[in-house]
Parts: structure tokens; C-alpha cells; sequence
């Protein structure tokens, strides 16, 4: 007693190659590990990488996936998918043994077998054996997608608004060397000077003449505070000079406001003559509940009353702790939602007491883009009482995907996760608004509508891949559209108006899409505003001073 | 005549123990080196030229003459001194005594220290608030969790008799440290129309979230609110609206302890809050109904712990900033960015009368700063005294509130560990091996000889723990060998948590009785009453992870909440609900019996 004191990830492996021969490509990366390049080494290494990667993929699916596969129906798909790929008719032996086999060793032993007997030209390509498994998976399991762990990384990166690279976007159409399409403001390159335009002849000292756009990516990428050589022009023909620049963390906003400019740079009300503020959720990330904060403190600056969040967007698929952060710090207290993963209890998530907006009604917009995390948001903002849902429906189900590494692969992959079960029992998915509004010019089946916020428009400002990917991905599911090239033609035309875009099919029999910059998609946002006007004519009787200071 | 009521008897009984345990210590300081200061608390003398500052390491007032910027008088009053404050008379001030567990009077001016009163107060006094109108006093003791409310009125007759003195002993469930008088005249001002109104006093808990409010003159707690707080370490009425501020800091047990959590501020938040106080008088009002709060620190400039704080008539707020040791000054324009480097460790704040200056204390440096509320790139330092030489402890200690320990000095050790203790919330790090199982964040008082660490127990040695903790959960850089040295050895100076009961009641022998017999030992050991071993005790984390290592149960009445996850709010709880270790039928007497003995620990 003697005290003293006191990602949305691909549907497929096809798409981590897609983004490579895309025209736009943003160069970044982590650290890259030898082994993790997505460029496929000896004929022997790929064949047994077939092996490993289908035992591992199987593996994680079967511990991991919300509809708890069995093992058994996941070799078949496995098999189906080979055969598929080799000339059935050629196989020497018959490889559905080889499910029997107990270790992944074994099974890819037992595949080497077949391919030991076929020429080299018959041999399988790991990438479409991969390729064609994922696709047969994700008509069974919901999406699957596999990415090379490097691409995982970056994926991270973005998540976690911690993106290392030079800030530059790669552009290589009809050109014999490759230019920088766009440049990231703040970014190593725009602070070096650089413009949109400039040519790279050079990346230390290696010449970029017709090189695929991929190596030029992993040239250019590598760790934070290293440096690399460039040779450049700002036109092309003009004089070419050699810069030194280092890699360094590029940070993009997640928030937006009027005219989808980042809401850091531009109004959070936009009409002065209203207490009414707008908040445009873009893809989430970890730094979206501290822009929130601010967001919140010049929000109580100026006095609103009643923010408008707009939550018509998605991705990533698997930023499922991104979304509890934003929810938490906009819901004062009790349950946001249930989490039920296989092998775990279910977790109901409980928000802290406390919020941002406090004071301020809310209004979330939602439509048929609303997906992933924005729609547990909404989701949680509605069954809180927090917020009025305006908009239309969304088709998101409640589950999530998450993104696992595959044990000693160079790969990760992803797949439905998570089911996520809503605060009110008598609410279930699909979200349904308080508030619904009819799209004026009622859309068709065989169009694909993509709100400002996810165009190429933005992708164009923001490098986030995954969600370039994403809309690449509803292009595909929606309009079924075959090539890569049709996805990245229906994403090309300029959209500086922030205009919906309609991609709508030539015909049902036809691949050719045709864009249609639509003007009017704001027509949730005009109902938003006047829901918000609506409300604020009736008087509000607490009144939360807006600094500590008055 | 106000009796004595029971609950006063039990906490006198304890103060006579601690007396007893008191002379030991004597003895053994008087080889020690000369302590360092460790100024704790500052008052301004009404001459606008002096200071009085009090001691915590060498329990003295210094008197800080601000013309010649040079100590003119400095005198022992007591062991360590943890507050200090002006009376009504301003040659008088009250401080309070952690050590010797004393309310002291003294009459002060520039030339003079000198005690005219000592009155023994419940254990661990270490806040003082004064009502000037109805002249009572309210100390609050940490350990003890109990409020005295003192006459200052009352005549002496010895110390023997303490009745008229001490009006009552209200005890709260939490250990209080801040506390702030809301006087029937400033509930007046922001109300004309109310009358019938008077005093209450708002206690903050010194390591949690929670906020009492208490009738000092009824001797009654009105409300007891949680907070999405902790470590509030100072509560302020706003110059001139009816608000209460505070500082504190905000744990999230929904982020992880990653770079990204941390880097966006995410797991760990600093601010300043402020809350209506028609909401902290009325006790069913929900506290956070009209609460602003203002984030100080973002993103690559954390502002960990803050601290003492001022604020001027004209709205311009300058919080101390312990874990950075910087001071901020905000006239509202700059979002606390303006920042001012002080010495280590700055904790009191307190306003000129002209509110053209602030004082602070630079507790792990022994001196005082001066700095301009106007200008605040005008400042200057005053020494209390040469610094002693720094021990591997003293180190440890200035380690232990660094947050440049940290990644963007966002937290540091005692963000989590406030005063080397506990916040008693959940945090979501990697020491138990896995995310998305928040565990209670224990106390590291008294870990010296309670290996192995973490909740599963997986670091065998405290440097382990040490190394994980700063690399991992505060995402910070690797430490040198020297440096986890100093940890350590402040570390292992921290005692375990003082007992508030007595082992020789009979109830609480009937409890030890009662604990051998349901063999608790077993895993609670004598004499760190832990062990090594990795128990099941029929509870599981989100992970499915049953293996906890025991805790230890000395001070284990100091350490609420209990379990991995919090989930039994007292200790009662621990036996009638959640039925440790296994479905025990206790009778009420036993549970009596068996809670008496754990609170003697």
C-alpha cells in the first residue's frame, strides 16, 4: 500500500492482362517480389503453377466462400474447365483421377502426367486454363476473380488512399512509344512539371520503343522513395531531355461535390441560398472518415441543416472496413449491420456513440449503381433512422467479397465473402429508398446506364483501377459485351459534362455498343434537393452551435 | 452538523492504513537522489507578476516571479503535490498531497509558503474545485473514487475529528480526477428565470469515459453518462455560453491498429469537446444531443494527448499538448494548426487575468512556459531548477508519453495506458495475433513480475511486449535496444494498482477463505495472484480464441471493466453473470465475502 502518485477484382484472370493491353494504364506498384510478376515464365513453371493454382483457388473457396462449396463440385468445374482448354479427345489418361489425389503436390504431379505426353505446342496456357476456371466459378459462386498479388497491392494502395507511383496514366494508341495520357495532381511527375502529352522514350536508359505497355508499367513502378530515370519529351518531335523522379505516395480524394470536383477543392453547399450541402461518395477508402470530418466541420462553418450524401456508386467490392468506418461516423450509436462469414459466428457491428452531421438531417441517393459498401451505408444510414433514402433500388444482394493471397502463389483471389445482414429484421435487400423517383427516360434492357461518378470521366482523374475495372465488368455483365476492346470503346467517348452514360448494344446479335452521353441523370439529386428543401420549411428546434469557439 | 455517514468511516479506515504504509516510504527516500519537480499545477498570484507552481516530484510550490523570469522562493509543503488553487482570499491556496492523502492550506505571497491547515482527505487526492460563494471545497481522490466535500469554514478541533470539516464522502464507480463547479450564479446567468438553483459539480473520470455529476450540498451523484471519450484531462465552463469543455481523446474499437487506421485517424482521435450544459445538468438528457466536436491533429500531424487547456473571452482556445509537447493556440482560423514547442511533457494551463498569456507547466522538464495568446510566437521558458540527472526510468517515462513513438505522433503509450494504468476501453490490435477481436486494454501497473504478456499470453518477456507495441500497435519505428531499456524500467517501476479495502474484515476473511476453497489459486497465484498458464474459461473472442492468459488480481478493483472484451462491468458481475470461472452457485453472502477479499488485493 505504499503507491506514490499515479475490389472490386476482376471477374477474371483475363482482366488483369485486359488492363495491360487497355489504353489507359495508370503505373503504379508496391514493392514487387520477383516471382509476382503476372508475366508467365517457362512452360514448365506454368504447368505447374496450373496445379497449385487450382488446388489453392479450390482450397480458399471451400474454407472461405459465403455458399460453402463443396470440394468435390469445385474439382469437377476444375476438370470441365481443362478439358475445355486441351483437346478432350487427346487426353492420355484420364485427369478426373487426379481429384483424388490428397495434397496439391500429388494433383499437380497427376496433371503434369497429361502434359508430359503433348507436344509443347498443345500444352495448356495457364492464363486460359485460369481464365475459363473463374469464369465456369463465378456462374456457379457469384463473382471470382484472381489478380496477381503486385496488382492486389496496388489495389490495397488505392484502398488505403496510400498509392505509390509517379502519378502519371500510360497511353499508347498508334504510337511507337508511349505517352503520359493524363497526370495526377500533386504527383511526383506534375510536380516535376509535367504535362499531359509528354512522350517516354526512356525508363532507366531502357528504350520504351514499342514495348508492351505492362513492362513499361513495371519499369516505372517500385517502392516509395526510390528514384527512376526518365527520358521524355513535352511533345512529341521535340527536343528530349532526362529527368530524375521519386516514387512517392499520391493522394486522391474520395469525397466530391457540385460538378464532381473533389469536394476538398470546391463548395460542400452548392447554392449559397440554401442551408443544404452535397457530399458525393466516391470509391471508399480509408481516408474517406477523416475527408468526412472535414467535410463535417465546414459543413457546421456554414451552417447547414441538411447534407445530401450521394451514395450512387460503388467499389471496392471487398472495402467492407472502409464502409464500417464511414458508417460509424455517421451514425450515432447502435447496430449498423450482422456479419455472416463461414466458419465464424455471426458479428453484429455496433456503431460509437457519436457522429459527424450532428444536427444536420440527412438524405443518401441511391439507384441501381449503389453497390458494395455505399449500399451497407445506405443500408445502415436507413435502418438507423439517420438518413431518407431517395433514388431507385439497387440490385446489391448484401454480399461482399473479400480478397485473399493464395498460399506461396504469386496470386490473390476474390470472391463473395460475406453475407451482411441489415440492423432492421423486417428490412432485407435489395435497398429499397423511402423516396422512390422514376427515371424520366426509363432505360432498357439492353443498355447499361453509368452514373457521372464511375465514368471513364473520373477514372481519368483518378487512377483507380479497380473501379475502371468495375464498370468495365457491368459492361460485360449487362451488355454481355464479348471483347476487351468493345468495353474500352464503350468507355472512351469524352464526358466532360459529367453526363450519364447509356451504353446501349447495335442489336442483341452484335457486340458494337453505342454511347449515349445522357444529360439528364440527375434526376435523383433534383429530387434529393427538393425532399431537402421539403424539410427544411418546417423549423428545427435543436440547434448545435457550429464551433466550440461561439 | 452534518454526520458522518458510514460510506466516510470505511474510506477513514483506509486512509489510517495507508498512513501506516506511508512511513516506510519515508525511510527509503532518504537515500534517494534529489526528485526532479515534476510542476503538476499552476496558479497566477492577482499581482499579475507572480506564479505559484506545485510540485508533484518534490511535493514543493515554487513561486515564479514572471519580471525577472527566475524562481523567488520555493518550500516544501508536503511529498507530491497534484493540485493547486486559489481561494477566495488570494493569499490563500488550497493544494492537495497524492502521497500524504492531504488537503492543505497555505498562506501564500511572493516572499511566504506556509501551512496554516492539513487535513487528511480519502486516499489519492488529486484535484481540488472550489464553490467561492458557499465556500466548500471538492477533492476528488483517484484510487479512493471518492469526492470530499470541505468546509472551509468549519473551525479546527484537531485531527481526530474530521465531521465538521468534511461534509460528505460521495463515492463515484470510477476513479475521478477532473473536476468542474457549475455554481448556482453561472446556472443564473445562462438562465434568469430559473431559480431554486445550486451548485453541481461535474467529476470526469481520470483514465475512462465517464461523466458524473454530482449535488455536493446533498451529498447525492445525480447521473453517471458515458462518453465516447477517454483520458479527459480537463473540463472548462466556455468564457460566456452555457458550455462545458473538454479535452480528451476518442479510441475506436472498430479500426484496427494498422499504418492506414492510424495515418487517417481512424483508431486513436485527439479533440476538443464541447457540450451543452442544460444536457450535463439534466441527468436522463442524452450529453451528446448538442455536442460539437472539434478534431485537434489530422492526418501527418497527430496531436496525442491533449491536455491542460485556456480559453479567452474573445473565443481563442491554447491546449497543451501532452504526447507532442506542443502547444496550440486557435483564434478559429486555423484549425489548430498553429503550433508552439514546449518543453516535456506540458500539462496545467492557466490564463493571465488579462488572458494576454498563458502559463504552462513542463512536467518531465521542471521549468515553466510563457507563452502570448496573442501572439504566440512570443514565448519564453522559466527553469524551476536544475534538472537532476535522468535515470533509465526517468527516460522510460518521457519515452512512455512520447508520441513521436508513434506513427505521425498520433498516440503514445499513455493514450491507452493513461498514467501507466488503463482506459478500460477495447482495442483492435495484433498482440493476440489476429484483427476484428477488440480486447480491453490492460493495466500496466504492477507488471513487473507477471509474465508472460498479451491477452493470449504470447509474449514471454515484457521487452517482447514493448517491441510489438510500439512496431505494431503504434505503427512506429523499430526502438534501440537503450530505448526499450528505459521502457522497461519505467514500466517496471509502475506498482500494481492500490487496494481501496481492508484484508482484516471479516468479510474479507471469509473471502480468502472462500477463494482457496474454490481454489481461484490455481490460476490467480499468490503473491502476483496470476500465473503463466493459458486458461479456457468458457469465453471465446470473434476468432473462436479460448486461451487467456489470467490476469493478475492485485488492485483488481481498480481494473473495471473484466474479461477480454469488457463484458462485466463491475466485479460483482463477474460471478453473478458471467459466472467465473465456471457455474459457481455463490450465495449473497459469499459473493459479499468473496468481493470484500478481491477488493483487499
Amino acid at each position: 500500500m505504499t503507491n506514490t502518485g499515479l475490389i472490386k477484382l476482376g471477374v477474371a484472370l483475363a482482366l488483369v492482362f485486359a488492363l495491360c493491353s487497355s489504353r489507359l494504364i495508370y503505373a503504379e506498384e508496391q514493392t514487387p517480389p520477383a516471382e509476382s510478376s503476372v508475366v508467365i515464365p517457362s512452360d514448365d513453371i506454368d504447368q505447374t503453377n496450373i496445379g497449385r493454382m487450382i488446388w489453392a483457388i479450390i482450397d480458399t473457396l471451400e474454407k472461405h466462400h459465403i455458399d460453402a462449396p463443396k470440394r468435390a463440385a469445385l474439382f469437377k468445374i476444375a476438370i470441365q474447365s481443362l478439358k475445355l482448354e486441351l483437346d478432350e479427345q487427346q487426353l492420355a489418361h484420364d485427369v478426373d483421377q487426379c481429384v483424388r489425389c490428397g495434397n496439391a503436390t500429388e494433383f499437380t504431379e497427376c496433371l503434369s502426367r497429361e502434359f508430359k505426353t503433348r507436344g509443347k505446342s498443345q500444352l495448356p496456357k495457364f492464363d486460359e486454363v485460369i481464365s475459363e476456371f473463374t469464369k465456369s466459378l463465378s456462374t456457379e459462386l457469384g463473382p471470382v476473380g484472381v489478380v496477381s498479388q503486385k496488382e492486389h497491392g496496388v489495389n490495397q494502395q488505392f484502398q488505403n488512399n496510400r498509392y505509390v507511383g509517379i502519378g502519371v496514366t500510360i497511353s499508347t494508341d498508334r504510337e511507337q512509344y508511349p505517352i503520359f495520357a493524363t497526370i495526377a495532381p500533386g504527383g511526383p511527375a506534375d510536380r516535376a512539371g509535367m504535362k499531359p502529352g509528354t512522350v517516354l522514350y526512356a525508363v532507366n536508359d531502357q528504350s520504351t520503343k514499342q514495348v508492351k505497355v505492362e513492362t513499361v508499367i513495371d519499369w516505372i513502378r517500385g517502392p516509395e522513395g526510390t528514384e527512376l530515370t526518365l527520358t521524355i519529351s513535352d511533345q512529341p518531335n521535340e527536343e528530349r531531355r532526362v529527368i530524375r523522379l521519386p516514387r512517392g505516395v499520391i493522394r486522391f480524394d474520395s469525397l466530391f461535390g457540385q460538378r464532381h470536383q473533389p469536394l476538398s477543392r470546391s463548395e460542400i453547399r452548392p447554392d449559397e441560398s440554401e442551408a443544404i450541402g452535397l457530399v458525393r461518395f466516391g470509391m471508399l477508402s480509408t481516408s474517406t472518415a477523416s475527408e468526412l470530418r472535414a467535410a463535417d466541420a465546414r459543413a457546421r462553418a456554414d451552417g447547414l441543416q441538411l447534407v445530401i450524401l450521394d451514395l450512387t456508386g460503388h467499389g471496392p467490392s471487398d472495402g467492407l472496413h472502409q464502409a464500417t468506418q464511414i458508417a460509424d461516423s455517421l451514425i450515432d450509436g447502435g447496430t449498423l449491420w450482422t456479419l455472416h462469414q463461414r466458419n465464424k459466428k455471426p458479428q453484429s457491428i455496433t456503431a460509437d456513440r457519436d457522429c459527424l452531421f450532428r444536427g444536420m438531417q440527412l438524405i443518401a441517393l441511391v439507384n441501381e449503381n449503389t453497390h458494395d459498401g455505399h449500399a451497407v451505408i445506405a443500408a445502415a444510414l436507413q435502418d438507423s433512422g439517420r438518413a431518407t433514402l431517395v433514388g431507385r433500388a439497387s440490385s446489391f444482394n448484401g454480399i461482399l467479397r473479400k480478397t485473399v493471397p493464395l498460399p506461396d502463389l504469386p496470386y490473390a483471389i476474390s470472391f463473395s465473402a460475406i453475407r451482411v445482414e441489415r440492423a432492421r429484421s423486417d428490412r432485407v435487400w435489395p435497398l429499397v429508398p423511402e423516396e422512390s423517383v422514376t427515371d424520366p427516360n426509363a432505360a432498357s434492357q439492353n443498355e447499361l446506364r453509368i452514373s457521372p461518378l464511375t465514368t471513364l470521366k473520373q477514372q481519368k482523374q483518378n487512377p483507380v483501377m479497380t473501379q475502371f475495372q468495375s464498370v468495365k465488368e457491368q459492361l460485360n455483365s449487362v451488355l454481355r459485351l464479348k471483347s476487351e476492346g468493345d468495353a474500352v470503346s464503350a468507355l472512351e467517348p469524352e464526358n466532360e459534362n459529367n453526363q450519364e452514360l447509356i451504353v446501349k448494344r447495335s442489336s442483341v446479335n452484335s457486340g458494337n455498343v453505342n454511347v449515349f452521353p445522357q444529360t439528364r441523370f440527375n434526376f435523383i439529386e433534383e429530387a434529393g434537393f427538393r425532399l431537402a428543401k421539403q424539410r427544411l420549411g418546417k423549423p428545427d428546434s435543436t440547434v448545435t452551435p457550429s464551433s466550440i469557439k461561439q | 452538523m452534518i454526520r458522518l455517514t458510514s460510506q466516510s468511516v470505511t474510506v477513514l479506515v483506509v486512509v489510517v492504513v495507508f498512513c501506516n504504509g506511508l512511513l516506510s516510504i519515508v525511510r527509503a527516500d532518504q537515500n534517494a537522489a534529489q526528485p526532479s519537480r515534476r510542476p503538476i499545477a499552476i496558479v497566477a498570484l492577482n499581482d499579475d507578476r507572480h506564479l505559484l507552481v506545485a510540485n508533484q516530484g518534490s511535493g514543493s510550490i515554487s513561486v515564479v516571479d514572471l519580471e525577472t523570469n527566475a524562481v523567488v522562493h520555493e518550500a516544501t509543503i508536503g511529498r507530491s503535490l497534484s493540485d493547486l488553487i486559489l481561494m477566495n482570499d488570494p493569499q490563500y491556496v488550497l493544494a492537495t498531497d497524492e502521497e500524504n492523502h492531504e488537503l492543505i492550506a497555505i498562506h501564500a505571497t511572493p516572499k511566504e509558503l506556509k501551512v496554516e491547515r492539513r487535513l487528511k482527505v480519502p486516499a489519492y487526492p488529486v484535484n481540488i474545485a472550489i464553490d467561492r460563494e458557499t465556500q466548500l471545497a471538492y477533492v476528488a481522490s483517484l484510487w479512493s473514487k471518492t469526492i470530499s466535500v470541505v468546509d472551509l469554514q468549519a473551525p479546527e478541533r484537531g485531527s481526530s475529528d474530521l465531521s465538521s470539516v468534511i461534509r460528505h464522502h460521495i463515492e463515484l464507480p470510477f476513479s475521478p480526477r477532473e473536476q468542474l463547479l457549475i455554481t448556482a450564479s453561472d446556472q443564473a446567468r445562462w438562465d434568469p428565470e430559473r431559480t431554486h438553483l445550486t451548485a453541481k459539480l461535474v467529476v470526469a473520470d481520470a483514465f475512462g469515459s465517464k461523466l458524473a455529476v454530482i449535488d455536493p450540498v446533498q451529498g447525492q451523484v445525480e447521473s453517471i453518462r458515458e462518453l465516447p471519450a477517454h483520458a479527459i484531462r480537463q473540463l472548462r465552463l466556455h468564457p460566456s455560453k452555457p458550455r462545458l469543455l473538454l479535452t480528451h481523446q476518442m479510441l475506436s474499437r472498430l479500426n484496427h491498429t494498422t499504418y492506414d487506421d492510424i495515418h487517417w485517424g481512424g483508431l486513436m482521435a485527439n479533440g476538443l469537446r464541447s457540450l451543452s450544459t442544460h444536457d450535463v445538468l439534466t441527468p436522463n438528457a442524452d450529453l451528446l444531443e448538442q455536442s460539437v466536436l472539434e478534431y485537434i491533429g489530422g492526418p501527418g500531424q497527430g496531436a496525442a494527448d491533449p491536455a491542460g487547456f485556456v480559453m479567452t473571452s474573445s473565443g481563442t482556445v491554447g491546449v497543451a499538448i501532452s504526447g507532442t509537447n506542443e502547444f496550440i493556440v486557435d483564434d478559429g482560423s486555423n484549425r489548430y494548426s498553429n503550433r508552439i514547442r514546449t518543453g516535456q511533457l506540458p500539462t496545467a494551463v492557466t490564463l493571465s487575468a488579462d488572458e494576454s498569456t498563458a502559463y504552462i507547466t513542463n512536467t518531465l522538464e521542471d521549468s515553466i512556459m510563457v507563452v502570448s495568446m496573442t501572439e504566440p510566437l512570443r514565448h519564453r521558458t522559466i527553469s524551476l531548477g536544475a534538472l537532476p540527472q535522468l535515470t533509465a526510468k526517468d527516460r522510460g517515462e518521457r519515452l512512455f508519453h512520447d508520441a513521436s513513438l508513434s506513427h505521425d505522433r498520433w498516440l503514445s503509450c499513455a493514450s491507452c495506458h493513461v498514467d501507466g494504468h488503463s482506459n478500460g476501453l477495447l482495442n483492435d490490435n495484433s498482440s493476440d495475433e489476429s484483427f476484428d477481436t477488440p480486447k480491453r486494454i490492460l493495466t500496466l501497473r504492477g507488471v513487473n513480475d507477471t509474465p508472460p504478456y498479451a491477452w493470449n499470453g504470447r509474449f514471454e518477456t515484457l521487452r517482447d511486449q514493448i517491441t510489438h507495441s510500439v512496431r505494431s500497435t503504434m505503427q512506429g519505428g523499430e526502438l534501440t535496444g537503450q530505448q526499450i531499456d528505459d521502457l522497461e524500467a519505467y514500466i517496471r517501476s509502475l506498482p500494481p494498482p492500490p487496494s481501496v479495502g481492508t484484508k482484516n474484515s471479516t468479510d474479507a476473511e471469509l473471502g480468502s477463505a472462500l477463494f482457496r476453497r474454490l481454489a481461484c489459486q490455481t490460476c490467480h497465484t499468490p503473491p502476483t495472484y496470476t500465473s503463466e498458464k493459458r486458461v479456457d474459461v468458457g469465453i471465446h473472442d470473434e476468432q473462436d480464441a479460448t486461451q487467456f492468459n489470467p490476469p493478475s488480481l492485485r488492485g483488481v478493483s481498480q481494473n473495471a471493466p473484466y474479461f477480454h472484451d469488457g463484458r462485466a462491468k463491475r466485479l460483482e458481475d463477474v460471478f453473478r453473470e458471467q459466472k467465473h470461472p465456471v457455474d459457481h452457485k455463490l450465495s449473497e453472502e459469499q459473493l459479499r465475502n468473496l468481493i470484500e477479499y478481491l477488493k483487499s488485493l
